[in-house]
């Protein structure tokens, strides 16, 4: 539990368009390590998902990039492409996106799909009855209902859930070390939602592998998640263990988040929402990224970017004024 | 004709036994091949609902449950295959005169999910907020218009600087704000919201959500449409809870909440992250068609209390004695 697989130091990432710079990402600092479940925690423009994409290299040329990305001794951005395309895509990392509609082939059915996935798979299987076999018995555990049939169906006579799962499936095949899962659920009805869930936390244990859970929900992330990063504006604001951060939460936007999220038991008075616009990932900041939204702001927070500090055991809050 | 029936004065909008239901086979080959068994998506079912003045009611489903589809039917934006729909006694889909279908155009307006697809791209903020006043069929002067343009601004927290822009200045949360001006300048007796703030950030959602409660203390009479039951307890008098096509359970919010009686509710609420509710149960198995369904309860497949009679014969609405909660279930004989 306690080694670090993957690192992410002071990460930057900038999208350089024709006329303007994206700043996705500020500044990005976070690890995961082995076995555990990581959630990141932002809204739009957070930089959640650039961050992840980021591990991959799954961004697009027209980029600049700084900091590093470390795994197994190689930091990834300094990489070839045709390096991380053998080791790190489908082998040490794989990712399950938001909408699974445009992740599978309309055109392919689901058996075809997932057999494609299995070449790239560490251990071959090679047997053409075996690969079917395996395939069935994924789709088994996956709690998909008559796999035998779903193999040969299309992704279009399948409903959401559905769909995820077996998404979710090509990920587990590929027997990855890191699973990312960006907003894997936010598609899907609330109880679909609490089975996909499920399925990939049990799924971790099985497969020992590890897993950072990009979402726009904290609840979801509490429930299942070891420790948690919460981001907005391109920058960690915090992380830390999932008990501290949720239920002692020190930094303001961290707190803001949580009462702005209506309740579902006790005093509806206590619900207050969070003033302002999302920060803008084109506009250059000299100061803190919530400043502008933040109840607790002081001269300082508009001037000085305050750093990413430690307080405690994995514990670190980006706040001149923490709680 | 008197269309007008003294029992549903009461209630601002009276929904009867309301069913929409969708044709499969729509070309003439197909129905003639289907040989008499045609098949139907029963997307509203038996649907009634009351909502009096001043109410706010959460109608509140999952995907296929129906609850887009009833906005839909009671906007007039869906056919009615059965039922009847009053609006202040007013028999609403049905033939009207000319002044009656105006009174009801301008007096429920709807707000929708999509912020982006739901504002003219080429019109100014003015022009998109103003147009239900120029379409309503009653005169006003321009000054008149320029006021009600203003205070409906400001109404949604927009300054009055921003009508002369254009949709595409404004962010996905300002556009959902602008969609609210431009229902609220009519003065709408009933506002039906669907899902207005499904596609908007955490933070920003907040603030469209305070906006609601703001209309609420103002008295404004809403139906809102929406599958996240946080927001629903939020800002609702009334919930109405809907699967597959149907109602299951209904009542008073706090009620609902706090002793949730169909295993369906219950499951729901199960469901929501950072529920510390007891007792969660959770469903298994899949939705069945919505074409041509079972007899029986609609959650017979996957509920973990079904008995035989649930197969066969779909429960009755039950109601305690105060009005306040009622539920369509066998397991359930009073409440």
């Amino acid at each position: 539990m306690s080694e670090k697989i993957l690192e992410v130091e002071n990460l930057k990432v900038n999208f350089l368009l024709p006329d303007s710079i994206v700043y996705a990402v500020r500044d990005a600092s976070f690890d995961l390590k082995r076995n555990e479940i990581m959630g990141i925690v932002g809204e739009s423009g957070s930089g959640k998902s650039v961050s992840c994409l980021s591990t991959l290299r799954l961004l697009p040329k027209k980029i600049k990039t700084e900091g590093k990305i470390i795994i197994d001794g190689h930091n990834i951005l300094e990489e070839e492409e045709s390096w991380v395309r053998k080791n790190i895509r489908g082998k040490k990392i794989s990712m399950v996106f938001q909408d699974p509609t445009v992740a599978l082939n309309p055109i392919y059915s689901i058996g075809w799909q997932m057999r494609e996935a299995l070449m790239f798979r560490k251990e071959k299987i090679g047997d053409s009855k075996k690969e079917t076999e395996f395939i069935i018995n994924i789709l088994d555990e996956l709690k998909v209902t008559d796999p035998e049939q779903v193999i040969n169906k299309y992704p279009h006579q399948l409903s959401g859930g559905m769909k995820q799962r077996i998404v979710i499936a090509i990920a587990l095949l590929l027997q990855s070390d890191i699973l990312i899962a960006d907003e894997p659920t936010t598609s899907l009805d609330v109880t679909i939602q609490h089975e996909v869930v499920e399925v990939i936390t049990r799924l971790k244990k099985d497969y020992e592998m590890s897993v950072i859970f990009i979402s726009h929900d904290l609840n979801l992330l509490a429930d299942y998640c070891d420790r948690m990063v919460v981001m907005y504006g391109g920058m960690v604001l915090e992380k830390g263990y999932t008990d501290e951060v949720y239920n002692n939460p020190k930094s303001p936007y961290t707190r803001a988040l949580l009462k702005c999220i209506p309740p579902l038991t006790g005093n509806k008075k206590d619900f207050e929402p969070i003033p302002g616009e999302i920060l803008n990932p084109r506009k250059v900041i000299q100061g803190c990224p919530f400043e502008p939204r933040c109840k607790k702001r002081k001269e300082k927070c508009g001037k000085e970017i305050p750093r990413l500090e430690k307080t405690g055991s994995e514990r670190y809050i980006r706040c001149f004024y923490p709680d | 004709m008197n269309q007008v029936l003294e029992d549903n004065q009461k209630s601002l909008l009276s929904v009867k036994n309301l069913k929409i239901y969708f044709p499969v086979e729509k070309s003439f080959l197909d129905r003639m091949f289907a040989l008499g068994r045609l098949k139907f998506v029963h997307a509203v079912d038996d649907v009634s609902i009351e909502l009096k003045k001043g109410e706010t009611l959460g109608i509140v489903g999952e995907s296929g449950s129906g609850k887009s589809t009833l906005g839909y039917g009671i906007l007039g934006l869906a056919n009615i295959t059965e039922g009847s729909i009053f609006f202040e006694g007013l028999k609403i889909n049905s033939k009207l005169s000319l002044k009656q279908e105006k009174y009801k155009k301008n007096n429920i307006q709807m707000v929708f999910q999509d912020p982006f697809s739901s504002l003219n791209p080429a019109m100014r903020i003015s022009e998109v907020v103003t147009r239900p006043l120029m379409v309503s069929g009653n005169k006003y002067t321009r000054s008149q218009v320029r006021q009600k343009l203003n205070k409906a601004l400001n109404d949604v927290g927009l300054r009055e600087e921003d009508a002369g822009k254009y949709p595409h200045e404004f962010s996905g949360g300002q556009k959902q704000r602008i969609a609210i001006a431009r229902v609220l300048i009519v003065d709408p007796e009933l506002i039906i919201a669907d899902e207005i703030t499904s596609s908007l950030d955490v933070s920003i959602q907040s603030q469209i959500l305070n906006i609601l409660i703001k209309m609420k203390s103002e008295k404004l009479s809403m139906i809102y449409i929406t599958h996240d039951l946080r927001v629903a307890r939020l800002i609702n008098d009334r919930i109405a809870i809907m699967y597959m096509g149907k109602i299951i359970e209904h009542g008073k919010t706090s009620e609902i909440y706090s002793n949730p009686l169909h295993p369906y509710t219950r499951a729901l609420l199960s469901a929501i992250p950072g529920n510390k509710m007891e007792n969660k149960i959770y469903l298994k198995g899949r939705i069945p068609s919505l074409i041509n369904p079972k007899p029986g309860c609609r959650l017979y497949s996957r509920c973990p209390y079904r008995k035989k009679i649930c197969k066969t014969e779909y429960p009755k609405m039950v109601n305690d004695s105060s009005g306040k909660h009622s539920v369509a279930c066998h397991l359930v004989k009073s409440i």
